[in-house]
């Protein structure tokens, strides 16, 4: 966990997504080359490249953009969250391949530097038809390019995972330059019906995803539990929680944990230290809460982590009374022993 | 994410999602789906018609007003190179000025204040000619 930086967990699990995702890949580039060959011939090796990789760097941007909306709709889907750090970064490898070709081809045969080329060869910024697309394009590949080189535990741990998920939300702003990229760009050059189509397919896909998962959210924010007259909410009954696991409440706008386990309850905060993921989606093994997402573990007392391991989340007081289960909405500091409420 | 992460992302969502789709109708209705592209460039092409030659994957149309000759080309395939080169065939019949560049399907008009006598493309990374034309 947080002892070293090593990627987390290389189960086969993992492994298995890898292979698939790589197989994909290799497949999605064949069938786009077999079939540009087959209805344009004339193209060149470069254009070819050029058009391969970058629309499969815009098919990945998607699907990892609908990953995260998907699992907050439905926990199903969360397997596929395992894998989408490498999705990421094999976008951007793609980006990346994409974007260069593009700066040699187009930007390599003047005296000017390629990269000012790309500023400087166009200007005509209030047209939509010959607007310089391109350093839309490159715009959203630096975003990409910061946001791969950070994907690593070690950029995680030491800028903290809320300033870490805040800075990779740039990946929203990355998706609307190459959205425009792509529309005030090559579609303005080659106006095709099919390809458009998918794009907006694409983009109602992804927005309305994002905006229903948002909402979702905010409404289970703002549930309001009744309070006691002593502070105490009253959030549910015991028997409401299976054993070993979990139910989640919104108290004082934070998401936080009920586990039920050996005869007892104990409340942690719901976001796991390592990348946010919601602890109470997970289960007890081994006496330790377990993240579902990448397996990190808390004691559920303490919300401590097992030595040697460091992560500490918030800890809250229960109560247990007539099989209602009360909780204090105030958090105790990070890794605070609490008594366990007994059933 | 915590409450703080949570509503930076709706908001970034409610901004993004109607200004993207303003931005991509605006780009989308300013696209030549239906009209006839080939009306729209003979419309465009300035002073009098002095050639015109036309086969399956161009139509190339000379014309000269008082000031400068026009090289108009309406490219109706994509070339083999993305990025070509035109340049004007000078009096030894070879490469003479540069006259611009073709990138992809659809009407350019290159000025020239001499008469052209015919263009040469050029593919000018792999340093190959793609297409001579005399009139």
């Amino acid at each position: 966990m947080g002892l070293d930086y090593k990627l987390v967990l290389w189960n086969k699990h993992k492994k298995k997504y890898d292979k698939i995702f790589a197989l994909s890949i290799v497949l999605y580039l064949v069938l786009f080359i077999v079939l540009t060959l087959l209805l344009n011939p004339e193209g060149t090796a470069e254009t070819l490249i050029i058009r391969a990789f970058g629309s499969l760097a815009i098919l990945m941007l998607h699907i990892i953009l609908i990953i995260g909306p998907l699992c907050r709709l439905n926990p199903q889907f969360l397997p596929i969250l395992y894998n989408r750090r490498h999705l990421g970064v094999s976008m951007f490898l793609a980006a990346l391949i994409h974007g260069t070709f593009a700066i040699i081809q187009f930007h390599t045969l003047g005296n000017t530097n390629p990269i000012v080329s790309v500023f400087t060869s166009n200007l005509d910024y209030g047209s939509l038809t010959n607007f310089p697309f391109q350093v839309l394009g490159f715009l959203a590949l630096l975003i990409l390019f910061f946001m791969a080189s950070t994907s690593h535990d070690f950029f995680l741990k030491n800028l903290s995972p809320k300033i870490w998920k805040g800075l990779h939300m740039m990946v929203y702003v990355a998706y609307a330059l190459i959205t425009l990229h792509v529309f005030l760009g090559a579609f303005q050059q080659e106006t095709s019906l099919p390809t458009i189509g998918i794009m907006l397919v694409g983009f109602i896909l992804v927005s309305g995803l994002h905006l229903t998962a948002a909402f979702k959210e905010t409404k289970n924010d703002n549930i309001k539990k009744k309070k006691e007259e002593d502070g105490w909410l009253k959030v549910c009954q015991v028997r409401e929680i299976m054993e070993n696991r979990a139910k989640i409440f919104t108290v004082n706008q934070e998401r936080v944990a009920i586990f039920k386990y050996q005869g007892k309850l104990s409340a942690i905060h719901n976001v796991c230290k390592h990348q946010g993921g919601p602890l109470g989606e997970g289960k007890i093994v081994d006496g330790c809460v377990t993240c579902p997402w990448h397996g990190y573990q808390y004691l559920p007392q303490n919300g401590q982590s097992p030595p040697p391991f460091t992560e500490k989340v918030a800890t809250y007081e229960l109560r247990v009374q007539n099989g209602w289960v009360f909780i204090k909405p105030e958090a105790f500091p990070e890794g605070t022993e609490v008594e366990p409420a007994k059933i | 994410m915590d409450y703080r992460l949570r509503t930076r992302h709706k908001w970034m969502w409610m901004i993004l999602t109607p200004t993207l789709a303003i931005f991509l109708f605006l780009s989308a209705i300013n696209l030549d789906f239906f009209s006839s592209s080939e009306n729209l460039y003979m419309a465009e092409v300035k002073g009098n018609v002095v050639e015109e030659i036309e086969n399956a994957e161009m139509k190339v149309v000379l014309s000269n007003t008082s000031e400068q000759y026009l090289l108009n080309i309406w490219l109706k395939s994509p070339l083999r190179a993305t990025s070509s080169v035109v340049y004007e065939i000078n009096g030894k019949g070879e490469k003479g000025e540069v006259l611009g560049q073709l990138q992809g399907i659809g009407s350019y008009s290159f000025p020239s204040t001499g008469i052209i006598r015919g263009f040469i493309v050029m593919d000018e990374i792999k340093n190959q000619q793609i297409l001579k034309l005399e009139f």
